[in-house]
């Protein structure tokens, strides 16, 4: 189920809140949490009941090993039983993800597989480093497949859950929580319905025929890519953590204004946060300690492998590899470059901070490393320099007439505006907050009866 | 404010405005959907394959009992000159067989149609995907409160005020006149001759590509049309192709005339009895298309036809 769908927003949502509030007012918080996971597997095997059968193995399973790796007292054992957890999870999710690429099947990839089982991986290593305790099957089962973040993150760790679930409905005041669950969610949507699927006609007219663009068209499609992916992830991101927020429940920020930043580590500091975290906790920490002496050569070293990673853990293709690849090298001089001291004006930092992550989103974006350089090179100016044919004959008048404001609004958003986590800290119930969220909600629902509801781009990874 | 006062007044306020918007859109009811009257003629201001495919559910069915299928080649023949029948041109602007059907299909299933006359050009099998998203489910639930609702709205505003020209008159005939204006005029004599000596894209008049799937759309087609009983007709628009592709036009046209049956009408404009209406380069504005006078002519023919078949 989507979150931009009216069966969602209409009955979905409002169903969920009023029987959880009705259970914790009955001081059945066991009910809520029961209520919570049946209805969070009516989401997630909403669009495909099999794909039930894929996330349901698997918490049972990690459930299983992580009250093996809680029992024993030796470690070695508690190591071994970590190893006996963790690979077939990587081997779970290879075989979902690469089998296509490798053995030519025509699996169809299940619906947030990267996700829960990432956030098994960290539920497992926590047991193991002992930072989390064991959890029973109820909240474990809540804790994998609790429908906010379910299908595409934010990446949440069980501790963070966990505890909250324990003491669900609790809250003092839950019609705030509703309130702001509300506020944050129409931002999301509207970021979603109206900016990210706008950004993306304009990126898929320049990106399903990239061979005739100029260097300007080329331009505004690999931006309007960086913005659509900016806007469609982070506005899926709004909307878990104002759903969640709905139900009392706090689960982290995921984007921190992303295109402010003045340098690629600032960048990873802002984008993507949960999967930063998980890369630099999970990844990059243990390949460092793998290390018999910690420099900044090994640290680079480490940052490429765990960028790596990263890339390929999004999909099958060499130009997610490339994409990683490129982010830790990125990275790696980065460190380098702070560690020289030097000081490079703020304009220029921010300028090539962003045209490295845009160009490198053209790999993230395009079907193949073929296409991917052929919208690179044309990136660079050539003969070709000013001309929009292309797109003109690609992007109907019509079209853009709808698209214009978004696209215009959406840019200035993007770079100016103040995101969700500061819009958050400023709401307060006026007049005028009730007004601005109505609005914002109604012209959304405009927007989703007027396309095909899009997926989140996310929902691939 | 108070939360809980904040959450009530804004979801009633959402509910509210959503409500009276919906309530509206049913009651004004643009695109004859759900309370349409009979015999009210209705424009498509804007957005074409929107509102046609809108007109497939009510305003088709139930104001006229013929049917024109066909591409922008068919776009500005007036069926409103069509005697004996009271004829929908649901011509689309670079439409296929796969957009005729989204449209056909609802009229078939509302209504009945004594009469389905169906455009025979390579067009028609130009692919068999429709072309864009703006023809499906949603835009039914659409007419109820949509962007494209929104700019049909401005759109007739903006013609009550002399500020925009309908993009079809009430038979879904196109004016073609702004697209004249576009092209400065009608394309004086000389470069169309140019244009007959191929400088233009008529790659559409002999395709190279033969998609079997858009052929097997197209008899479909015409075969639910027989289904329900209406009268077939197939019509060749008259047209010229790129000098040395006439035989591969033929030959495409007469695979799209192929699953005819004998009781079926056939008309072939490009065959030599309109040599005058094909070789007189007046007849097209663009090379490709029909002047007004021309597709008269070709009503016209249409006419004879059918009243060669009823006698």
């Amino acid at each position: 189920m989507l979150f931009n769908s009216f069966q969602f927003i209409f009955w979905f949502w409002p169903v969920v809140c009023i029987g959880f509030y009705l259970l914790c007012s009955a001081n059945n918080r066991q009910g809520a949490k029961v209520w919570l996971l049946m209805l969070s597997l009516v989401f997630y095997g909403w669009m495909k009941l099999s794909n039930l059968f894929v996330m349901v193995p698997s918490i049972l399973f990690n459930w299983f090993l992580s009250q093996r790796i809680v029992a024993q007292k030796d470690a070695k054992q508690r190591k071994l039983y970590l190893w006996l957890a963790l690979a077939p999870n990587i081997l779970y999710l290879a075989t979902f993800k690469y089998a296509n690429a490798v053995l030519g099947t025509h699996w169809e990839f299940p619906l947030g597989l990267s996700f829960f089982t990432v956030t098994q991986v960290m539920y497992m290593v926590d047991c193991y480093e002992g930072l989390s305790p064991p959890n029973n099957l109820l909240n474990h089962s809540l804790f994998v497949s609790f429908f906010p973040y379910v299908a595409a993150g934010p990446l949440t760790r069980s501790r963070t859950i966990v505890r909250q679930f324990e003491n669900a409905g609790n809250s003092r005041d839950r019609a705030a929580d509703l309130a702001r669950g509300l506020f944050v969610f129409a931002i999301g949507l509207v970021k979603k319905v109206i900016f990210a699927d706008s950004f993306r006609r304009l990126a898929d007219a320049g990106f399903l025929q990239p061979t005739n663009l100029s260097t300007l068209e080329a331009w505004i499609i690999s931006v309007a890519f960086t913005l659509e992916i900016y806007f469609d992830f982070s506005g899926y991101s709004d909307m878990a953590i104002g759903v969640a927020l709905s139900l009392g429940f706090e689960i982290p920020e995921n984007f921190n204004s992303p295109f402010r930043s003045r340098s690629i580590i600032e960048f990873w500091q802002r984008w993507h946060m949960t999967l930063s975290n998980f890369i630099t906790t999970y990844l990059y920490t243990p390949i460092v300690r793998s290390f018999k002496k910690v420099t900044l050569a090994s640290a680079s070293v480490a940052t490429i492998f765990a960028m790596l990673i990263a890339g390929i853990w999004h999909g099958a293709g060499w130009n997610f590899a490339i994409w990683g690849l490129l982010h830790g090298v990125a990275l790696g001089v980065n460190q380098y470059w702070k560690k020289s001291k030097r000081h490079m004006p703020s304009l220029l930092a921010w300028a090539a901070t962003f045209a490295f992550v845009n160009i490198t989103l053209v790999f993230f974006r395009a079907p193949d490393v073929g296409s991917a350089l052929s919208i690179v090179q044309r990136l660079i100016p050539n003969p070709n320099l000013l001309s929009i044919t292309a797109i003109r004959a690609k992007v109907r008048g019509i079209e853009l007439e709808v698209m214009f404001l978004p696209l215009l609004i959406g840019t200035i958003l993007a770079f100016w505006g103040k995101n969700s986590g500061e819009l958050r800290k400023t709401f307060a119930p006026t007049t005028r907050s009730s007004l601005a969220v109505a609005s914002l909600i109604l012209v959304a629902l405009l927007f989703m009866n007027s396309n095909i509801a899009k997926d989140f781009v996310y929902f691939a990874f | 404010m108070k939360m809980k006062r904040w959450l009530a007044t804004t979801i009633a306020l959402i509910f509210g405005c959503a409500s009276a918007f919906v309530g509206a859109n049913y009651w004004l009811d643009p695109y004859c959907i759900f309370r349409c009257r009979p015999d009210r003629l209705i424009p498509v201001a804007t957005n074409e394959r929107t509102t046609k495919y809108l007109f497939g559910f009510n305003y088709i069915p139930r104001n006229f009992d013929g049917i024109l299928i066909g591409s922008s080649i068919s776009g500005n023949w007036n069926t409103a000159r069509i005697r004996g029948y009271k004829v929908y041109n649901a011509s689309l602007s670079g439409g296929n067989a796969a957009e005729g059907a989204l449209i056909l299909n609802n009229v078939l299933n509302r209504g009945k149609m004594r009469l389905a006359i169906f455009i025979a050009h390579p067009a028609m099998g130009d692919g068999h995907e429709p072309k864009s998203g703006s023809m499906n489910s949603q835009e039914y639930w659409g007419s109820l409160g949509s962007i494209p609702l929104l700019q049909d709205y401005a759109a007739r505003i903006l013609r009550i005020v002399g500020r925009h020209r309908d993009e079809c008159d009430g038979y879904g005939v196109y004016d073609i006149s702004p697209l004249l204006a576009a092209h400065a005029v009608v394309v004086p004599q000389e470069k169309v001759l140019n244009i007959f000596g191929g400088q233009v894209n008529m790659a559409a008049s002999a395709p190279d590509f033969v998609d079997e799937i858009a052929f097997r759309q197209y008899e479909e087609l015409i075969a639910h049309a027989r289904r329900t009983g209406a009268a077939i007709m197939a019509v060749v628009p008259p047209g010229r192709s790129r000098p040395g592709k006439e035989e591969k036009r033929n030959a495409y046209t007469e695979r799209l005339l192929a699953d005819l049956m004998p009781e079926d009408l056939i008309l072939d404009m490009n065959s030599s009895e309109f040599d005058s209406l094909r070789q007189n380069p007046g007849s097209f504005w663009d090379g490709l298309h029909l002047t007004d006078s021309a597709a008269d002519e070709a009503i016209e023919t249409i006419n004879r036809t059918l009243e060669h078949k009823s006698r």
